[in-house]
């Protein structure tokens, strides 16, 4: 008996010691991974904070340089070069463990910085010469590139000397003012604070400021009240004469566009529900969604575009051509342009989505035709269809052309001949400004699974 | 003996753990798939039986009756046992094997922006899986805002990959398959419906947020969100 208990101690404490040996070594195994992870983690920052650091310095010089420079073509190359370094910087600031708040204006910055360079890259060098104003716009990010600099380097400096670690921010800032240290993401809020005291910058790209503050064009019309925008709305989403949903409550949206929501529940009580924004001013419908999942299809792209442009036309959008569809699912998208006088006008886009499976609209965009849409003076095209012809690359084989409106980055807009074609297989859009002749855009038309995709 | 009971079981115990821990790691196979699999595996079998056109119905990443008969198809036709699940030999037929998961078939002119959709539905889907739909189509709105606006990275991995930007990113939540209502609000916002007007900001007022937050624009409410420009 004793015996036994004895074998019984002894192995007891044989497997005891087994399994603390066993805890201990899984527990120091896991603790080194962790470092290995942390190390890496911390690598990967630093390479991407050293990195940036020189990319900005670069675009201090670049900047520098293309003041001094006298020719038009060696500023064509810096401004290419700035560009990419701008992206650079941009790219890997956004994988910086910071806070958003703490980065906002500097990732603008260098967004601004690089799509203006590309502005100025574009530019024929042999045409079109730095504006006056585009020059004192240069002066002044060369100052604020030179101020950004400065101030990274001040917080690599301190990286160097193995003072600052990427991690949990919050975790350490106690601890790093005892020891009288700022964290890297302190000295990237105070950089972001300083840069929000620059100016705006308004240029010729997609970044601008100006692009922020437009109002849209298109609002026509008295200002509705809330039932009668519940009215159109119920207009919108009816289907011969029994209505498929009844407005449940209606509520202000404050965006681009001021509107009421009407909001839609399933007139049979079970069923998708349904969304109807309808602008205050004029009463125009901004958007409709209906959320319902479709089964099966029935309805062929073709007979798809039928029910959409029916569905346009009996609600006073007229003059809509369609210009691109997409089979998505059990789901079309068809795109719309507005036509005046023959002329597509592709900034007045207005999106439709038709189910598949029986032929219902289930949702409609109109943001861009409201932003945009305005009756437009359009010029006289100083050249002629034939001689843009001869502006395209001749071995694209030409199936079809018109006279078409673009928008450009800046939401200004340009007049052009649009040419379709083939190349090698592929099918191709070609633009042609129908004023200089130059060619503004090329377009790949993707055959996807779905159907073709523009790019 | 009762001892002996508590003993043998210590040692089988203290075996089996000691077992665990000392097993390296787990070599990443592709899942077996039958009736009722859900993920990116499934969105993988039916791109690949579609393409091959075994398979006419929507690749949605759900494993239902259409692309069990199509598995089962086109297993008669390679000499497979017909049992509608893809295991290792039906993988290898389908020209995916264990050891080139990402295996590189593309057609001959490719580009999709399918997965950026599936990628944009999997960040609705756990930011916004309990909000009204209307919900779910403005938080994509607001990722695909941010790739437009100059304050944010350029590109969709970029904004939504963006160190602590997104919750569910940090925590590993957005790697759960999307819903169906959440693929199809992801399609609706990379279409363009965008039902917050140029949001760039969500959150959820119960929870703490920043307070600098406070400072934007804010459009409106949807569900438990508030969404600001």
């Amino acid at each position: 008996m004793r015996e036994i208990s004895r074998r019984t101690w002894l192995l007891t404490v044989l497997t005891a010691g087994l399994l603390v040996v066993g805890t201990g070594y899984w527990g120091y195994t896991q603790h080194q991974y962790k470092q290995r992870l942390l190390t890496y983690l911390n690598n990967r920052n630093q390479k991407a904070f050293f990195e940036m650091v020189s990319q900005v310095e670069n675009m201090e010089v670049l900047l520098a340089k293309s003041i001094a420079s006298g020719s038009p073509h060696q500023r064509s190359l810096l401004f290419s070069n700035l560009w990419m370094q701008a992206n650079g910087a941009q790219n890997n600031l956004g994988t910086l463990p910071l806070a958003h708040f703490q980065v906002a204006r500097t990732a603008k910055f260098l967004n601004q910085v690089g799509d203006f360079a590309y502005a100025l890259a574009k530019k024929d060098p042999d045409k079109q010469q730095i504006t006056a104003s585009e020059e004192r716009k240069l002066a002044q990010l060369h100052r604020e590139a030179g101020y950004l600099a400065v101030e990274l380097q001040r917080i690599r400096a301190k990286a160097v000397e193995g003072l600052l670690t990427w991690g949990e921010v919050e975790n350490q800032a106690p601890k790093l003012k005892k020891a009288g240290l700022t964290g890297i993401s302190a000295g990237f809020e105070k950089i972001d604070g300083q840069m929000q005291k620059f100016p705006t910058l308004i240029y010729d790209g997609p970044f601008s400021d100006h692009i922020e503050q437009k109002a849209p064009k298109g609002l026509t019309g008295a200002v509705v009240s809330a039932t009668e925008a519940k009215n159109i709305a119920a207009q919108y989403l009816a289907k011969g004469n029994k209505p498929l949903f009844r407005p449940v409550r209606v509520r202000s949206v404050t965006g681009k566009i001021p509107a009421y929501r009407v909001y839609f529940d399933p007139a049979a009580g079970t069923g998708p529900n349904a969304v109807v924004d309808v602008s205050k001013k004029g009463g125009h419908v901004v958007m409709l969604m209906v959320n319902r999942d479709t089964g099966g299809k029935t309805f062929s792209l073709r007979q798809a575009e039928n029910k959409a442009d029916g569905y346009l036309k009996s609600r006073g959008l007229i003059d809509m051509v369609p210009t691109y569809s997409l089979v998505q699912g059990n789901n079309a998208v068809i795109s719309y342009a507005y036509r005046q006088k023959g002329v597509l006008i592709y900034p007045d886009l207005i999106k439709v989505k038709v189910a598949l499976d029986n032929g219902d609209i289930l949702g409609l965009d109109t943001l861009g035709f409201l932003m945009s849409h305005h009756k437009r003076n359009l010029p006289q095209p100083k050249i002629s269809q034939a001689e843009a012809r001869r502006a395209v690359n001749p071995n694209l084989k030409i199936r079809e052309a018109r006279l078409a409106v673009i928008p450009t980055d800046t939401l200004g807009e340009k007049l052009v001949y649009e040419f379709k074609g083939k190349l090698n297989g592929d099918t191709f859009i070609v633009y042609i400004n129908a004023m200089d002749g130059t060619e503004e855009k090329v377009l790949k038309v993707i055959e996807t699974k779905d159907g073709p995709m523009t790019m | 003996m009762k001892n002996k009971k508590v003993l043998i079981l210590s040692i089988v115990l203290a075996t089996l753990f000691s077992g665990t821990l000392f097993c390296v790691h787990l070599f990443a196979q592709p899942a077996t798939l039958y009736w009722g699999s859900k993920g990116s595996d499934v969105i993988k079998l039916q791109t690949r039986l579609k393409d091959w056109g075994y398979f006419k119905g929507p690749v949605d990443g759900v494993f239902g009756a259409a692309t069990s008969r199509a598995v089962k198809n086109f297993q008669r036709k390679h000499g497979l046992t017909p049992d509608g699940v893809v295991g290792p030999a039906t993988w290898r037929a389908l020209g995916i094997s264990a050891f080139s998961r990402g295996s590189n078939y593309t057609p001959s002119r490719g580009v999709s922006n399918r997965d950026e959709i599936t990628l944009l539905a999997r960040v609705i889907n756990a930011e916004a899986g309990a909000e009204p739909y209307e919900g779910k189509v403005a938080v994509g709105a607001v990722i695909l805002n941010r790739v437009e606006s100059p304050s944010f990275p350029n590109t969709l991995a970029g904004v939504i990959y963006q160190p602590g930007a997104f919750e569910s990113v940090s925590n590993g939540t957005i790697n759960k398959p999307p819903s169906k209502e959440s693929l199809r609000a992801a399609q609706d916002a990379m279409n363009g419906w965008d039902p917050v007007y140029g949001a760039l900001y969500f959150w959820n007022p119960g929870k703490p947020v920043n307070k600098w937050i406070w400072s934007r624009k804010i459009i409106q409410r949807i569900g438990d969100h508030v969404f600001a420009r």
